[in-house]
């Protein structure tokens, strides 16, 4: 019997399948790699694990009723999400929102800005490979927010606060001293997450030049939020295309310098300090009166179409709805940063080892509920 | 060599080292067969601990349980279709033969031979005088080999490493292609 | 202190007394054989009675101190102060059910659960816990704790292999990789202090260290950095677990362990570090020994304290640090810990010449080269750091702040060419 000998030494690619239950990819997200020993030579992103038909779902009801859908698509960044829908449909209907409605509008995206970015940096950081505490740390921040939300509207991850025409409660008044005791001691709170990974010297060997995405190939691939500017492009709605009141308020926007996964996470960082800044002001400055506007309970906005859009956590959120009359949407849509940004990370992995992978995967920030809706 | 506790010791670990080395060729799976390698070395290991000769004993576990068997079990992994079971092959008789004249010649020898067991006290520090026989009086084959052995290492290093213009091309192949296999050795 | 105290079997501060009693009663009377079988059953009985209560106080510990670390209470429900935790946590491991995968090998994945426990309870036998609290004092102690030590891969490349998953797999191949290169590590740090020390018995690198009057960390920093850093490769213990890294490989070789079998690795982890953070106090913070402390104090509770210490840098550094990439491991050891090793052996065998040929006032000596092994230490450290781009003059730039010039490219460009100071 000949024995045929190959000329080659010939290994053989392996197609591991990360997901759709493991640790690393934040839900049910299936990423089939094949990889090269540990280099992934191809990544295949398998979506549709969370898939609740919410678009559609969304033409059966009214457009009030439609606002608790809005939580549970990204339920990391709720607020946001209510209020992107809000704006679409306000837009819709040619809604003027009362000027305290909209400053408290601003004071929880914000918020929910804080709380959504602990939870992406802190994550990250596990992915890196962290035990976990990192993620404790800036989760202690996340909670003392989520009480407030609480405090203000019942729920802690699905909001439902805000409504067509503004919020829909004044928040109660025990939640100032204690929004003013968390503004004042974040500060202290920043400089202790930075102390623990800025300078790290594994967090920066794990993610310096790891996930590199230029300039160029971030705006063709449409990405945006941290991930965009990361990328080194300064492009932010919330100064581009301004909405609520953040043309009165002064704040940076800070932009990375190489496109990896560490910019990423330090613009994610830089951003909660400005955060921060814009919630000072807001409490300083956010006047009286009504905080909704008076809206038909079974609103019919005349036949059109609208497209609204904010700048939630994860990049640019937009809602566009249609309405051809009648009390519920005729088409729903949204257009999710998770999904869109997502789509970059083949580009960003392929070539490189499985655990860069993971930590490029960690640095989008995705939601799986905001990808498959 | 007497007393219960020494015969129990003995053939217990005879027993395990045999039975072992009977299962390696018994076993068609080349992992089994390598699990059953290495206990056959633990109970080598366990009969020069019974001779008193403890640094034999520990040098055996740690080269051949902790390197030399992770080595060959690298070897099989690396191996594409390594963990299928063999299958019969022409050689099987042949090999049966060769293995029948080798215990043969085996069993011989130890019927032959004046087992003329040593009277002495084991040495204290068998390591100690190990190693100063080693430095004074046989340094010459010490150091032949060690320079062996660095030839030997240097060797494969040479041989495992790519050209530049490999690696090139191991890269692409990786970002282009994805499937085009590289070359190992230049 | 009276004479009636000092080393009769009553003694606490030297269990092995009445190892020693019970052994010259059964002497009397009995076989010699059944002598030494004795003795040896009560060292492997007082080792199970050591290992298996502080197995139960560890998992306690390490998680509270983890959750202290972290912000949070830690188990504070099962029992006062959650000190029952453990008790819960396996009598939930063992009413589990334990699954094994169709394709796996069944007969060799039910070895290594137990294979793993073996070189964590044989390792024990050459720990002394005093001047004469020692199951086994072998002239080769220190080469018998790499070789056990070492065995441990074997049953993790099964437990990878057999599971028939791909991240076990992958968990096994790193786990060898890695273990290997940091055994040559650590294989060099342990030939420096024998160098040093003139002795392979581990009892005797401790009374070394009590005739010179000095804790070996002192004078070998480096070597005692590297046994760490190579124990901690050894343990899988982050920030080199990469063979369970949990974001990547889910659980790496025990991925498909469940129940108790899952329990087995996990006590034996803890075992293996609680081992290890032994020999690191023996080998380089003086064992039983402490300036005199041990002959009121019982040796075996200095150990415990050191234990502790070590201990508690292991728990500190898994919740302090993120994980490496395993190239990132491998060059480290390579290019850092294995270099340096050889650097220390030489310096070591210089160093015991000295002493021995040339009977160097010890006195004098001893600090001197404490001094210089430390400058040597940090100028090595300083040097890697600086080749591989790594240290403080690293120090990473913050993002640029964008006010005003918002935009698409053209933007991008001409904030990255605008002086740095626009942050």
């Amino acid at each position: 019997m000949a024995i045929e000998t190959p000329k080659r030494v010939h290994s053989e690619p392996v197609v591991v399948n990360i997901g759709p239950q493991h640790p690393s990819t934040h839900g049910v997200f299936r990423l089939k790699a094949t990889l090269d020993g540990e280099i992934v030579q191809d990544v295949d992103m398998l979506i549709g694990y969370l898939h609740r038909s919410m678009e559609k779902l969304a033409e059966e009801r009214t457009f009030t009723q439609n606002i608790p859908f809005t939580d549970r698509i990204d339920y990391l960044a709720a607020m946001s999400n209510n209020l992107s829908y809000c704006l679409a449909v306000e837009k819709l209907a040619g809604i003027e929102v009362p000027l305290r409605g909209q400053w408290l509008r601003v004071l929880f995206a914000e918020l929910q800005r804080i709380a959504s970015h602990a939870m992406a940096n802190g994550t990250f950081v596990n992915d890196c490979g962290a035990w976990q505490t990192p993620l404790m740390y800036m989760f202690r921040e996340r909670e003392k927010i989520l009480d407030l939300f609480e405090m203000t509207c019942g729920a802690r991850l699905t909001t439902n606060y805000m409504r067509i025409g503004g919020v829909a409660f004044d928040p109660p008044l025990e939640l100032w001293p204690a929004l003013c005791s968390l503004l004042d001691e974040m500060p202290d709170r920043l400089e202790e997450y930075a102390a623990l990974t800025v300078d790290n010297e594994i967090v920066l060997a794990r993610s310096k030049g790891v996930g590199v995405v230029s300039a160029e190939a971030a705006l063709n691939a449409s990405l945006s939020g941290p991930l965009l500017r990361g990328s080194g492009v300064p492009w932010d709605l919330r100064k581009a295309d301004p909405y609520c009141v953040y043309d009165q308020l002064d704040f940076d926007i800070p932009v990375g310098r190489d496109g990896d996964c560490y910019d990423r996470f330090r613009v994610r960082l830089e951003e909660v300090r400005q955060s921060v800044r814009i919630l000072n002001q807001v409490v300083e400055r956010i006047p009286g009166g009504p905080w909704q506007a008076e809206v038909p309970l079974h609103l019919r906005p005349a036949a059109g179409e609208a497209y609204a859009r904010i700048e939630s956590p994860r990049g640019e959120l937009g809602f566009y709805v249609v309405s051809d009359g009648g009390p519920t949407p005729w088409r729903f849509h949204c257009r999710a940063p998770s999904l869109i940004n997502l789509s970059a990370l083949k580009e960003m992995t392929v070539g490189r080892s499985l655990a860069d992978a993971i930590v490029t995967l960690g640095s989008i920030d995705i939601v799986v509920g905001e990808i498959d809706r | 060599m007497d007393g219960v506790g020494h015969h129990l010791a003995f053939w217990s670990l005879a027993v395990i080292t045999v039975g072992a080395a009977l299962g390696i060729l018994v076993s068609r799976n080349l992992i089994h067969a390598m699990v059953m390698l290495i206990l056959s070395f633990i109970g080598v290991a366990g009969l020069y601990l019974l001779l008193s000769a403890e640094f034999i004993a520990v040098v055996q576990i740690l080269v051949y349980v902790g390197a030399i068997s992770v080595l060959m079990l690298f070897a099989i992994l690396l191996t594409p279709r390594a963990a299928r079971d063999n299958a019969e092959t022409a050689m099987r008789y042949p090999g049966l033969i060769l293995m029948g004249l080798v215990i043969a010649a085996t069993v011989f020898v130890a019927l032959e031979t004046d087992w003329g067991a040593v009277r002495e006290e084991p040495v204290a520090e068998s390591a100690r005088i190990i190693g100063q026989s080693l430095i004074n009086e046989f340094v010459l084959p010490f150091e032949i080999a060690a320079v062996l052995l660095t030839a030997a290492l240097v060797g494969a290093v040479a041989l495992a490493r790519r050209d530049d213009e490999d690696i090139d091309a191991h890269e692409q192949s990786l970002t282009l292609e994805g499937r085009e296999d590289s070359g190992g050795s230049s | 202190m009276s004479a009636w105290l000092l080393a009769a079997w009553y003694d606490l501060r030297d269990l092995s007394g009445i190892s020693r009693e019970i052994t010259e009663w059964v002497a009397s009377w009995g076989p010699e054989w059944l002598a030494s079988a004795v003795s040896g059953a009560i060292g492997a009985i007082g080792i199970l009675a050591v290992i298996g209560p502080t197995l139960m106080i560890l998992i306690w510990t390490e998680r509270k101190v983890i959750a202290r670390l972290q912000v949070r209470y830690g188990p504070n429900r099962v029992g006062p102060r959650g000190l029952l935790q453990p008790v819960a946590d396996a009598v939930k491991l063992i009413l589990k059910e334990e699954l094994v995968p169709r394709a796996a090998d069944k007969w060799l994945f039910f070895l290594p659960p137990v294979l793993v426990f073996i070189p964590a309870l044989l390792v024990w036998g050459v720990l002394p816990f005093g001047p004469h609290m020692q199951v086994a004092d072998l002239n080769v102690g220190v080469l018998f704790l790499l070789a056990v030590s070492g065995t441990n891969v074997l049953a993790v490349f099964i437990a990878g292999w057999a599971s028939n998953n791909k991240y076990a797999l992958f968990g096994a191949m790193r786990v060898i990789a890695m273990t290997i290169s940091y055994e040559i590590a650590m294989v060099l740090a342990l030939l420096t202090v024998v160098f040093l020390t003139g002795t392979m018995s581990i009892n005797g690198i401790v009374l070394w260290q009590q005739q010179e009057d000095l804790i070996l960390i002192v004078l070998l920093p480096m070597t005692a950095l590297t046994f760490l850093l190579g124990a901690t490769a050894e343990l899988n213990r982050t920030p080199m677990d990469i063979a369970e890294a949990e974001s990547e490989i889910v659980a790496g070789y025990h991925t498909e362990y469940s129940g108790m079998r899952f329990g087995l690795f996990y006590a034996v982890e803890l075992a293996n570090t609680l081992v290890m953070s032994a020999f690191m106090a023996t080998f380089f913070l003086g064992g039983w020994w402490l300036w005199g402390l041990d002959a009121w104090v019982p040796s075996w509770i200095i150990l415990l304290v050191k234990t502790s210490l070590v201990y508690f840098v292991f728990i500190w550094l898994r919740g302090t640090l993120p994980r490496l990439r395993i190239d990132q491991l491998m060059t480290f050891c390579w290019k850092l810990l294995v270099p340096a090793g050889l650097l220390f052996v030489a310096i070591a065998a210089v160093e015991r010449t000295l002493l021995l040929e040339y009977a160097w006032d010890r006195t004098i000596a001893l600090p001197v080269m404490a001094v210089i092994n430390a400058a040597v230490t940090v100028a090595v450290i300083g040097a890697y750091a600086r080749v591989t781009g790594a240290g403080a003059h690293r120090a990473p730039a913050g993002p640029r702040m964008a006010r005003g010039r918002l935009g698409g490219l053209r933007a991008a460009r001409q904030l990255a060419q605008a002086p740095s100071g626009s942050d």
